[in-house]
């Protein structure tokens, strides 16, 4: 039985990655009275920890790395192996825990991809919409890119200048413009102060932005006192009123092993692409049968990740004893991220973020000498270029709930996937684009692979469309046929374009928060309402 | 394996248990010295790595102040390589890094903890926090040097006027 907890707020948020923050600070910003519960299934990872800091420069081991999925908790079921370990962060914070920060725009196209290519799905709403929030999100997380590209239209240029490429780019970058490539600088949101948390997997400096920081300000801000997070709180119902009315969120304390009903006037499901379908297909009651939104079998379908294209390259000196000084990739194209390649699979070209690398220390512990690691450090030295390749969603390619539970209290998860032939043949061809350039960098071709798509990149599992038949949400990411029930994660991308979607779920965010600020002023909040 | 009856002592290979203890002033300046030892033998420091130290005693008050506290395995250190220093004199610390004969697998003798637990993560520490430069770059995965809005750049850029590739160094 569940107890009920004491009183009705303006709003619940089910997760606190990188949406569900940036909402309640939004909501927070125009009204500081606004009452707002934010459930996290996951822990609360200290951060500007220095033993965390001291642990991961020494071990290599993150503060997070526990919450990572297993192989049984998320099970691959297709012929094409999903990818878990080390995909998923669940925690305060989401996966801006231990993101890369790469921040880049989708594309025009990438908005109407069934149109242009009969696959996949149409956005209800264009790239031209979301334009001036792509640069509300920029500004938000402080993103540094290069004010002369133009690889998506934009009226402002970027906030923060770019990185530089680096001295190991240059014969990748020469190799480029050799077959047709246009190099470009990879727009990153790192620009914070560097907190040295021991939560930066990626990070030697330029610190990348991470919701955990938000969401400290927002917790300690003295006037946001109806804010209120709690985490170790698995959400595992939502509980509705009629067809077109929630009333309450369902969740585990797990802590105590209370199972406890909270109730609010809106609610937003931010648990990204795996736990805000199943959480909608576990509430089935009288007026969804098949769970909520789910009337036309729609949750969980349509999976995509980006599987990642990599061609590896050596050449036998490093005279010039290079290694990749950065943590993350300076170099990028999205020559092939174009309108032309829509149909056959775009492609993101970058630089192996870690490559070329000799890991000094190892060879220092190992017992090598000065002069050995002096000579290993100008020997062999390998490059690598890689791609993510667009997927496209089909129907068949879904992620279920398996029977079961995991660590945190929520259900197991299969994913079942599978390319076509056509799909498998398309990877081939851009793998022969990307061996070009080591050929043109005039090194040995190790080899030339696809890996496997995995958890990293989720879209498509709860999708909006104009029309309930098409889509789990509409164009204002609330549920069809509901009045208070919003979804805001990366599963509600009808298509995964082939760059990073975090920046396009942050601007998804500050959409969506000004249309529930635009629904706020026509409504009662704020009244503090005693439940009754 | 090199060493004596202390080195050559069987221990449990799980970290040594010492959660609650306090490093002593006298362990920490031995270990000071151990760290020193490191950038003599492979000449990758300057100053006798004096500027480095206010990081390694950070990173030893972090290490030895919270659970799991490595104080034990930091005594340990100290009870080792003394060991050593009695039997090889000047030679202690060449043996100690480059010619110690540990055989692989867990640590399951004194010498063996000494290394996996200290010297290594030693190592690691020393060369991230700047003795990578000796052998070539400006950073460093873990190297923390400010903000990126220096003069000077922190890493080796690209410089396409000067040609393929070239770098400053």
């Amino acid at each position: 039985m569940a107890s009920r907890g004491k009183k009705k707020y303006d709003y619940i948020i089910v997760g606190s990655g990188v949406a569900g923050i940036t909402i309640a600070k939004k909501l927070l910003e125009n009204e500081a009275k606004t009452t707002i519960l934010m459930l996290e299934a996951g822990p609360f990872i200290p951060a500007k920890d220095r033993r965390s800091w001291w642990d991961y420069v020494t071990l290599d081991r993150t503060p997070y790395d526990f919450t990572y999925d297993s192989g049984d908790e998320a099970k691959s079921i297709g012929k094409v192996n999903w990818l878990t370990n080390g995909a998923r962060v669940k925690a305060v914070g989401g996966s801006t825990m231990h993101w890369g920060a790469w921040a880049l725009r989708f594309k025009p196209e990438d908005f109407q991809l069934y149109t242009n290519t009969g696959e996949g799905g149409d956005w209800p709403i264009t790239y031209d919409d979301l334009e001036d929030y792509y640069y509300q999100a920029e500004e938000y997380l402080s993103v540094c890119g290069d004010e002369t590209e133009n690889w998506s239209p934009r009226k402002k240029p970027y906030p923060v200048p770019p990185f530089q490429w680096t001295a190991a780019d240059g014969v990748m970058i020469e190799a480029f413009q050799k077959v047709g490539i246009k190099p470009g600088k990879m727009p990153l949101a790192r620009y914070r102060k560097c907190f040295t948390t021991g939560t930066c997997k990626y990070c030697p400096f330029g610190s990348r932005f991470s919701a955990v920081n938000v969401l400290t300000d927002l917790l300690e801000e003295p006037r946001y006192s109806g804010f209120e997070l709690r985490s170790n709180a698995p959400a595992v119902r939502i509980i509705a009123q009629s067809k077109a009315n929630i009333e309450a969120v369902e969740y585990i304390d797990n802590k105590s092993g209370r199972t406890i009903q909270e109730h609010a006037h809106n609610f937003i499901i931010c648990s990204g692409a795996y736990e805000t379908p199943k959480l909608l297909m576990n509430s089935k009651n009288q007026f969804w049968s098949r769970g909520i939104g789910n009337d036309a079998d729609l949750l969980g379908r349509f999976i995509i990740s980006h599987s990642m294209l990599k061609v590896r390259g050596s050449t036998p000196e490093n005279k010039e004893r290079w290694f990749q000084e950065y943590d993350f990739p300076t170099l990028m194209s999205r020559t092939h991220d174009s309108p032309e390649r829509q149909k056959m699979g775009k492609i993101f070209l970058f630089k192996n973020r870690v490559l070329p690398n000799i890991n000094i220390a190892k060879l220092m512990i190992d017992g090598k000498t000065p002069e050995e690691v002096d000579k290993i450090v100008g020997g062999p030295m390998q490059l690598e270029v890689q791609a993510f390749m667009e997927e496209k969603g089909k129907f068949d390619n879904r992620l279920q709930i398996a029977a079961g539970f995991d660590r945190f209290g929520l259900p197991l998860t299969t994913i079942n996937f599978n390319r076509t032939d056509a799909e498998e043949a398309n990877a081939r061809e851009n793998l022969n684009l990307m061996t070009e350039v080591i050929v043109q960098m005039g090194y040995k071709v190790e080899y030339a692979r696809t890996e496997d798509p995995g958890a990293h990149h989720t879209t498509g599992t709860c999708r909006m469309a104009k029309t309930a038949q098409d889509g789990v949400a509409d164009a204002d990411l609330k549920v069809h046929e509901t009045n208070n029930l919003y979804l805001c994660s990366t599963g509600v991308f009808p298509s995964g374009s082939a760059v990073n979607p975090t920046l396009t779920l942050a601007a998804l965010s500050i959409r969506l928060a000004d249309h529930l600020i635009g629904n706020t002023a026509k409504s009662s909040l704020h009244k503090e309402e005693a439940f009754a | 394996m090199i060493g004596g009856i202390v080195c050559n002592e069987t221990v449990d290979s799980g970290m040594l248990v010492g959660d609650g203890q306090l490093l002593s002033h006298a362990d920490r300046e031995f270990l000071w010295r151990v760290f020193v030892k490191i950038g003599e033998t492979w000449r990758n420091v300057r100053y006798e790595s004096s500027n480095l130290k206010s990081s390694w005693l950070e990173m030893l008050a972090a290490k030895s102040g919270v659970a799991p506290s490595y104080t034990a395995e930091y005594v340990n250190a100290v009870r080792v390589v003394q060991e050593l220093i009695d039997m090889y004199g000047d030679d202690a610390f060449r043996k100690l890094f480059l010619d110690n004969h540990i055989p692989p697998g867990p640590p399951v003798t004194r010498l063996a903890h000494a290394k996996k637990y200290v010297i290594n993560e030693f190592i690691i520490m020393q060369v991230m926090a700047s003795g990578f430069k000796h052998f070539g770059g400006k950073n460093y995965a873990g190297y923390v040097k400010g903000s990126r809005y220096n003069e000077v750049p922190l890493v080796r850029e690209y410089r396409p006027i000067t040609g393929m590739g070239a770098g400053e160094k």
